[in-house]
């Protein structure tokens, strides 16, 4: 490994952010165009999935829980805020937010983030079975709980039923999705390099030798679940303004297994592994696509679950980060441990 | 006076009806949480791709039920897939002999150099997968021609025992297969790597089989195997017993009491039930535990087979080759609600949500589908181990 000095890390990270500006203008300014609306599409597809994936690392990967109800947080942070953008105005006023006033703009930035808080709150509650229970048990908790989120969104009139919620406004554009992505790996990022995502690791590696160093384990695992919830539910909103229609069945088991695919083959334990395995896994189908091989997709995958599984349970990445992700302070630390 | 007497007659008739259907249901489910149940106390694994198994059963018996009803050829995709398995099965059984595995260990030497030793592993992965290609070349046509002779015999009132046989048979094969191929090079890992293969087994299974080749993912009608009739009434009471409903319950008593037989009396039963109680002991006595538990992923197939049979029966309907979602999550409920583990645990926790359900969707479709996940949260954050499951301390 080659050494860094403290300015070629950060000059690099600069170059990635200004690389990451320009792709995403060159996005937003193509996704005008009618024929190149299906690959601006595919690239906001991506980054919602790497939000996605990446909250679940913070559950699965960090923590060392698993979870099966990833798709109800989403689920709860796309209704939340389709529920603010576009019943509550309608019911008020008759219209939906419009995206090109001011005041509905606003009304946006603020829905994704009450979405995320919903879902925080949703996170909480469901976060609170993986006090008592560990592994299998925990994880048919969480999947349970999806699924009565699931049921309960079918039950509830109020928010469409059965037959969901549409004509929500368009607001997810370049602009709001670079933001919202950047601003949530980089918070990710955040915790994951602190004291409290060292001490997850902790709680991950060994709960009771963790706990005998004075990690307060029900914290860490609790807050773990609020803080994955609450950039699921984030990544709901985005999705349910993106795709402008939304629905219970959208987020079924089968979504959580396509985001626990994504993690668990990019590689669980680093946000690297969410960015890649999100990125590479949400392109792919779009190539087999092109072969007529679409209805095979959901067959390759699984398989390169198992075969990851068995052969390099880590996944792509392994443990390793982007270089450009690590923080200086804590790349000196780890150097130092010729990680 | 007389009206009200009248009412509570037949608000009891409902509820005795309601109770018979959800025997009927729970029947159902009590044959798929029994390998829940049993490859949970042995190996300790969730296997998700149990329902899925119970999903092929169903389907099996939809081809072999219209096959022989003239309706449509006999399926040849089928007779691949199983040939496939038992073809892997014998391959894998060859090369592990010890003979086999002295030539092959040569690889291991260190005094070979390392292209040498590339070449002889793909060398010995050729030579494995062209004896795989060649027994499947012998195996599916032997089973394609002698299923479809069985099935075009005319067997009259023996067609159902034979249906469940074959059901069985073809279940056991694919869940001793999946055990080899996807959970036994994991046993020694962490156990969140054999859920998440889990996991990746049961949704390959589901989309395997809505490949066009496979089963296809068209909604299917089930042929009428037994005509519905009923065959008592209750008493002073507005309710029917049907065939169908005998049907499930003389199944399923006949299966409980085959397995019974299997796990307390005979040497393989005991063995099961030693390496459920502690693998290592067991395996210090001298019992082999990798033949134990295929022996498990046999019998657990078996049963979720023959619960597919009574699905295709009950509904009359397969909807897509993810149907084994739901029926599955509920068995699983009721083994937990039984308590894992435990045989009679699981019939009687898949009675209790098999008359839940039916109470649940009574009131509101809805209902019944989040009725299943609300007991088993509650059950878990109550008494994880179960009615009659035993208390058991986490190990340190």
């Amino acid at each position: 490994m080659v050494t860094q000095t403290k300015q070629s890390h950060f000059s690099r990270l600069i170059v990635v952010v200004i690389a990451f500006v320009a792709i995403q203008t060159v996005v937003g300014c193509l996704s005008g165009q009618r024929q190149f609306q299906y690959y601006a599409r595919m690239a906001y597809l991506i980054e919602i999935n790497i939000i996605l994936t990446a909250s679940l690392a913070l559950i699965n990967g960090y923590t060392g829980q698993f979870s099966l109800g990833h798709a109800g947080f989403m689920a709860i942070g796309a209704y939340t805020s389709a529920a603010i953008t576009t019943i509550m105005p309608k019911i008020l006023t008759g219209a939906s937010l419009d995206p090109s006033t001011f005041l509905g703009n606003a009304g946006f930035v603020c829905s994704v983030i009450a979405a995320g808080c919903v879902a925080g709150v949703f996170g909480f509650i469901i976060g609170f079975p993986s006090l008592r229970l560990r592994g299998d048990y925990l994880a048919i908790v969480t999947l349970a709980s999806g699924e009565v989120i699931r049921a309960g969104l079918r039950f509830s009139n109020f928010l469409g039923g059965p037959r969901g919620i549409p004509g929500i406004p368009p607001f997810t554009n370049a602009a709001y999705l670079g933001l919202f992505f950047v601003a949530s790996l980089w918070m990710m990022r955040n915790f994951v390099y602190s004291r409290f995502g060292r001490a997850c690791i902790a709680v991950r590696d060994n709960e009771i030798a963790a706990a005998s160093m004075g990690i307060n384990v029900t914290f860490q695992k609790v807050s773990a679940f609020i803080i994955g919830a609450f950039f699921a539910g984030v990544a709901g909103a985005l999705f349910a303004h993106m795709s402008r229609y939304i629905n219970p069945d959208n987020f079924g088991f089968l979504k959580t297994l396509d985001v626990l695919i994504f993690l668990y083959i990019g590689g669980s334990s680093s946000i690297a592994g969410s960015i890649v395995g999100a990125g590479i896994f949400t392109i792919v189908p779009e190539g087999l696509r092109l072969v007529n091989l679409e209805s095979w997709r959901m067959v390759i995958y699984p398989l390169i679950l198992i075969l990851v599984m068995r052969f390099k349970r880590d996944g792509i990445m392994g443990d390793r980060d982007f270089s450009f992700l690590v923080p200086w302070k804590y790349k000196e630390m780890v150097l130092k441990r010729t990680l | 006076m007389a009206g009200t007497t009248g009412m509570h007659e037949a608000m009891s008739g409902y509820i005795v009806q309601q109770v018979i259907n959800g025997i009927q249901i729970g029947s159902m489910y009590a044959l798929i949480a029994l390998g829940y149940t049993l490859v949970y106390g042995i190996i300790k694994l969730i296997n998700f791709a149990h329902a899925d198994i119970f999903m092929v059963g169903a389907y099996v018996a939809f081809f072999l039920v219209s096959f022989s009803a003239g309706a449509s050829p006999f399926p040849f995709q089928l007779s691949i897939l199983i040939g496939l398995a038992i073809a892997y099965l014998i391959v894998s059984a060859v090369f592990e002999r010890p003979f086999i595995q002295q030539v092959l260990s040569k690889t291991r030497d260190t005094s070979v150099s390392a292209h040498k030793k590339a070449a002889f592993y793909v060398f010995q992965n050729a030579l494995w997968l062209c004896c795989l290609v060649m027994v499947t070349c012998v195996t599916a046509p032997a089973l394609f021609f002698s299923s479809r002779f069985v099935f075009s015999l005319r067997l009259g009132p023996l067609f159902f025992p034979v249906l469940i046989a074959y059901v069985m048979t073809v279940c056991a094969v694919i869940g001793i297969a999946m055990e080899r191929i996807a959970y036994r090079p994991l046993r020694k890992k962490r156990r969140l790597s054999a859920l998440i293969t889990a996991l990746g087994v049961s949704y390959f299974l589901e989309n395997f089989c809505s490949l066009d080749f496979a089963f296809g993912s068209a909604y299917r009608a089930f042929p009428e195997l037994i005509t519905k009739t009923d065959i008592a009434r209750v008493p002073g009471l507005d309710v029917a017993i049907t065939n169908i409903f005998v049907i499930n319950i003389v199944v399923l008593a006949a299966l409980l009491a085959l397995l019974w037989f299997l796990v307390e009396k005979t040497l393989i039963g005991k063995q099961m039930r030693a390496v459920a109680c502690n693998r290592d002991a067991a395996s210090l006595m001298g019992i082999d535990v990798n033949r134990i538990i295929s022996f498990t992923f046999a019998i657990g197939p078996a049963l979720a087979g023959v619960s597919g049979i009574l699905y295709a029966m009950n509904y009359g309907v397969l909807q897509s080759p993810f149907l084994g979602f739901f029926p599955g999550m509920k068995a699983f409920i009721a083994a937990v609600l039984g308590g894992i583990g435990s045989l009679p645990g699981a019939v009687i926790g898949a009675f209790i949500m098999g008359i839940s359900e039916v109470f649940a969707n009574s009131i509101d479709s809805n209902l019944g589908f989040a009725a299943a996940f609300i007991i088993l949260i509650v059950i878990l954050l109550v008494k994880p181990t179960g009615i009659l499951g035993k208390s058991e301390q986490e190990k340190v």
